[in-house]
């Protein structure tokens, strides 16, 4: 009995230190800001490749959730003007190939090709594997009351 | 007798707008754990623009005496980015006095401002002083600077002309004309 007890306690200790080596990291973030939309621009699209890394494996799957501050909402006083979200984790190189649409707070599981170079968390030597991708159609931006709108998005990235 | 008297008043559309600053942002980058966070901060910047258009001259070809006030006017496109704007409407007389003119004597009139909205225009509104801005309009159009086409024009200027100024002035084989000039501004 002793022994078992023993043996329980040691693969609850292994799990819980092999837990604690998965660590994940989010890098690369940039503002998004537009300045100066007048009547017959088009929509507004905003792309920015991040970095996804993950001590787990070498593509292993992992989650992310997006957060709007208003949720996809941007805000100006008492206006409010609506975008969307995309992710797309095809991986260097194939970037855009695969977006897909995000729902505030939402989250998104079993996203591929995360960076596992333990040495270049950055993704500085592979290149950056994810892409977040910002639009607000025309036609919210012709609705749209003049003025500056903000918001802040939040993005959680977790293992799957 | 017979007074014969006609005139004209052309319209000199003008657009004014401004751009607004954005403010300075950082985003910021997760941190190595279980979970990373990271945030990006967003700023759209939509420009204060206001357009007026479908504006049409105003002629009466001849004016005989019995015959009634003048009431003329020509609807307009107005459109703001705000939805909302003010007017300042001028006069090509005298210190813009709303007045027009064969050379020699001079008919006044005065103007007068509806807001619509589109659908809803009429020739009853606020009274314009030349050169003096108004209060704010609502109504203009956000969904196009063309108002989607004249039958959604959302604003009209009337100009009105009473009997008795009409039949004080003297008759004229040359027309009396004006401009009457009108900033928009979006508010």
């Amino acid at each position: 009995m002793k022994r078992l007890l023993l043996s329980l306690v040691i693969v609850l200790s292994f799990a819980q230190a092999a837990n604690a080596l998965l660590f994940v990291r989010l890098t690369g973030m940039q503002d998004i800001n537009y300045t100066g939309w007048v009547i017959g621009n088009g929509a507004i699209t905003s792309s920015q490749d991040v970095c996804v890394y993950s001590t787990l494996a070498l593509g292993s799957p992992y989650a992310i959730t997006v957060t709007g501050s208003g949720g996809f909402n941007l805000v100006s006083g008492t206006n409010n003007l609506a975008y969307t979200i995309t992710w797309d984790d095809s991986g260097p190189g194939s970037l855009g190939s695969h977006p897909i649409n995000l729902t505030s707070g939402v989250k998104v599981q079993n996203l591929q090709n995360a960076n596992f170079n333990l040495f270049h968390d950055d993704c500085s030597v592979e290149g950056m594997n994810a892409r977040l991708t910002f639009s607000i159609t025309q036609a919210a931006m012709m609705a749209a009351p003049a003025g500056t709108y903000t918001g802040t998005l939040t993005i959680l990235l977790s293992q799957t | 007798m017979k007074l014969g008297k006609f005139f004209k008043l052309g319209f000199v559309p003008l657009l004014t707008g401004s751009l607004l600053a954005t403010n300075a942002l950082a985003a910021s980058n997760g941190t190595l754990g279980a979970t990373s966070t990271g945030t990006v901060n967003i700023s759209i910047t939509k420009s204060m623009q206001a357009q007026i258009s479908d504006i049409t001259d105003m002629v009466l070809a001849s004016w005989n005496i019995g015959d009634p006030a003048v009431q003329l006017y020509s609807n307009l496109c107005i459109y703001s980015s705000t939805g909302n704007y003010k007017v300042t409407a001028t006069g090509s007389g005298t210190s813009n006095a709303f007045t027009i003119s064969n050379g020699t004597s001079t008919i006044p009139y005065s103007v007068v401002w509806n807001s619509g909205p589109a659908g809803s225009l009429a020739s009853t509104g606020t009274s314009l002083t030349t050169n003096t801005q108004s209060g704010a309009f609502a109504n203009a159009s956000m969904a196009a600077a063309n108002c989607g086409g004249s039958t959604n024009d959302t604003a009209r200027v009337v100009v009105n002309i009473p009997q008795a100024t009409m039949q004080a002035a003297p008759g004229s084989a040359t027309a009396y004309t004006g401009t009457l000039t009108m900033l928009v501004t979006p508010n």
